[in-house]
């Protein structure tokens, strides 16, 4: 079998029915998505054995942890799994490197590898953190002890419940570049709770949508969105373009790229001079005017006509600009189309800093 | 030493029974304070009615009570009977019994609140990090739970320390068997010798404020230190 987990579960709850089967590959990020009360917490903790499902059935690589039909459930301590909650759940009477210890020395045949536990405190830049109380670590901080509290006992499997939604945009910022560096190195399933398609696209090789408790699609992460429709929600499919860095400033850390729609200027992030990317613009994230002054802060202001108008649905406007000989989708509420109308031919310039660049093996957010 | 410090085998008795009845209730409390925090048996609020009675309830009706059961006939004194010889109202033993009972709420309500408190989070935590159980109940709860079993511990040492109408009722007054300080007090004052119903009241008063300081000083160092 190749599939390195395979689980099926049902479950009742008053006011909630959980009924999902899923298949996880060996290694690579499964994100778990869905909105909020789709069952997408529980069935994670059905796979952890905090939940118990009135017909479930788990078996990972190749060994049953749970299997109702024969009365097997492994209890959350005798499972090999990472469990990184949304709050760190770091125990407070415990200094960093106690609670990074504390699952080394209680899971079963592991001997602490001085090696290793370095390398994991260097892959989540946590050394220094050691001797502190979780109290004085902020909150990106705390997750990262966690991811690596979770890590060091070597679990088999990964499961990880909206780990950054507690944190502001900035501490999120802060902990992607360590779960890149993660999802390249890790060498076992890791699955992946949220709700944000943005940390979706960012992370996640494939996903699983639930909704209403039940499995409504597993694939790739982008096939997916689209087919969703949820690329339409976050306006990310509107805008993709194939973009080369043509120069990165050393001291603004800037990065020019050629583009379809003309040059263009973004965070230079890890990028390479000559590197060939993918770009999108989310539709909701350019800044329309009539005039170059008022978009003159933004990193880019391209001048544009507009080529057509449309409503949609729940109160957005949909513009399409002309540049150059490509095309850049803008959506507005309604509210402000109203407030200050455009007509179809009118010259405008659209201003945006935020994108998000990716290759074929990471992408990132950029602004 | 009886004889050179007044009111000193009273003393000494009370602290006895104090300290081991706090001890008592600590050990029965944990599982069944632990068992209240999580559980969501219907029954739970008649259960916390049932502890919590020892609050209301006026000293005398607990010791009437108690007197009832544990005389060699009740149901406390009868299996006690058979099984020792004594009896076990007006011994050591039944007074430690009563005590129990009474101080109970003292000791259940700050350990069920601190284990409220804690949440089922940190539990889950270590359960995924493979502790057991009682594992992780000794290396998470149980240090989170310190400042409840603190409390705990002083309220229900306190509480015995001062009782009395329930001992009058099951203990009675037998010198180095059931004669605990509250009643030797009284017995001073009764006979009118007040010179040794000072002494005592004064010994008794002092090592309350010293046990009430070093609490609150334990707290105040945690508090800084974020416990």
């Amino acid at each position: 079998m190749k599939d390195k987990l395979y689980g099926r579960f049902q479950l009742n709850r008053p006011g909630f029915s959980l009924d999902a089967e899923i298949h996880i590959p060996a290694k690579g990020i499964t994100g778990l998505f869905g909105d909020s009360g789709c069952g997408k917490t529980t069935l994670l903790r059905c796979l952890a054995g905090l939940e118990r499902a009135d017909s479930g059935f788990l078996q990972v690589a190749g060994k049953p942890w749970q299997d109702e039909s024969k009365g097997i459930f492994l209890k959350p301590y005798e499972r090999p799994i990472g469990l990184v909650f949304q709050e760190a759940r770091l125990f407070p009477h415990m200094t960093v490197e106690q609670n990074l210890l504390y699952g080394v020395k209680r899971k079963r045949g592991i001997q602490r590898k001085p090696s290793e536990f370095a390398h994991i405190l260097d892959l989540l830049g946590v050394e220094h953190l050691l001797n502190r109380k979780p109290e004085r670590l902020s909150g990106g901080e705390m997750q990262r002890v966690a991811i690596g509290r979770a890590l060091l006992t070597r679990p088999e499997l990964l499961l990880m419940d909206e780990p950054l939604a507690a944190l502001d945009n900035r501490r999120k910022r802060e902990i992607m570049p360590f779960l890149d560096r993660l999802h390249e190195e890790l060498e076992i399933p890791v699955i992946y709770v949220t709700h944000s398609p943005e940390e979706l696209i960012h992370l996640a090789d494939r996903m699983i949508h639930l909704q209403h408790g039940r499995v409504s699609g597993m694939g790739e992460v982008v096939e997916m969105l689209a087919q969703m429709s949820v690329g339409e929600a976050t306006g990310f499919s509107d805008n993709q373009y194939e973009v080369v860095v043509k120069t990165i400033d050393e001291k603004t850390f800037i990065a020019s790229f050629d583009s379809p729609i003309g040059e263009l200027y973004l965070a230079a992030g890890d990028t390479r001079v000559g590197e060939r990317l993918s770009l999108q613009i989310s539709a909701h994230d350019i800044f329309l005017s009539d005039t170059p002054q008022a978009g003159g802060r933004m990193l880019n202001n391209v001048m544009a006509k507009v080529e057509q108008v449309e409503g949609l649905a729940a109160g957005y406007v949909q513009l399409t600009l002309a540049i150059a000989k490509n095309s850049l989708k803008v959506k507005i509420s309604r509210k402000s189309f109203d407030a200050c109308p455009v007509v179809v031919g009118q010259p405008v310039y659209a201003a945006f800093n935020k994108a998000y660049l990716s290759n074929l093996n990471t992408a990132y957010i950029i602004d | 030493m009886n004889a050179f410090i007044p009111g000193f085998g009273p003393l000494w008795l009370t602290l006895e029974l104090a300290a081991i009845t706090t001890l008592i209730l600590l050990l029965m409390c944990t599982p069944l304070a632990w068992w209240l925090s999580r559980t969501r048996f219907r029954g739970k609020p008649v259960i916390e009615a049932i502890v919590s009675l020892p609050l209301v309830l006026p000293p005398t009706v607990l010791g009437f009570y108690l007197l009832i059961a544990m005389s060699p006939n009740g149901m406390l004194g009868g299996p006690w009977m058979a099984l020792t010889g004594n009896t076990l109202s007006f011994s050591f033993i039944g007074l430690v019994v009563a005590s129990c009972l009474y101080s109970l709420p003292f000791v259940m309500q700050p350990l069920q609140n601190a284990f409220e408190s804690i949440g089922h989070h940190p539990l889950e935590a270590a359960w995924s990090l493979g502790a057991k159980p009682v594992d992780a109940f000794f290396s998470v709860i149980f240090p989170l739970a310190m400042k409840g079993y603190i409390t705990a511990a002083v309220l229900g040492f306190a509480h015995t320390l001062g009782e009395f109408g329930v001992v009058l009722m099951v203990g009675g007054n037998i010198p180095g068997e059931t004669r605990v300080v509250s009643i030797a007090i009284y017995d001073h004052v009764e006979s009118m010798d007040y010179d040794k119903a000072h002494a005592i009241s004064l010994v008794l008063l002092g090592f309350s404020f010293v046990i009430l300081l070093m609490v609150y000083t334990i707290n105040g160092k945690w508090r800084r230190r974020g416990l």
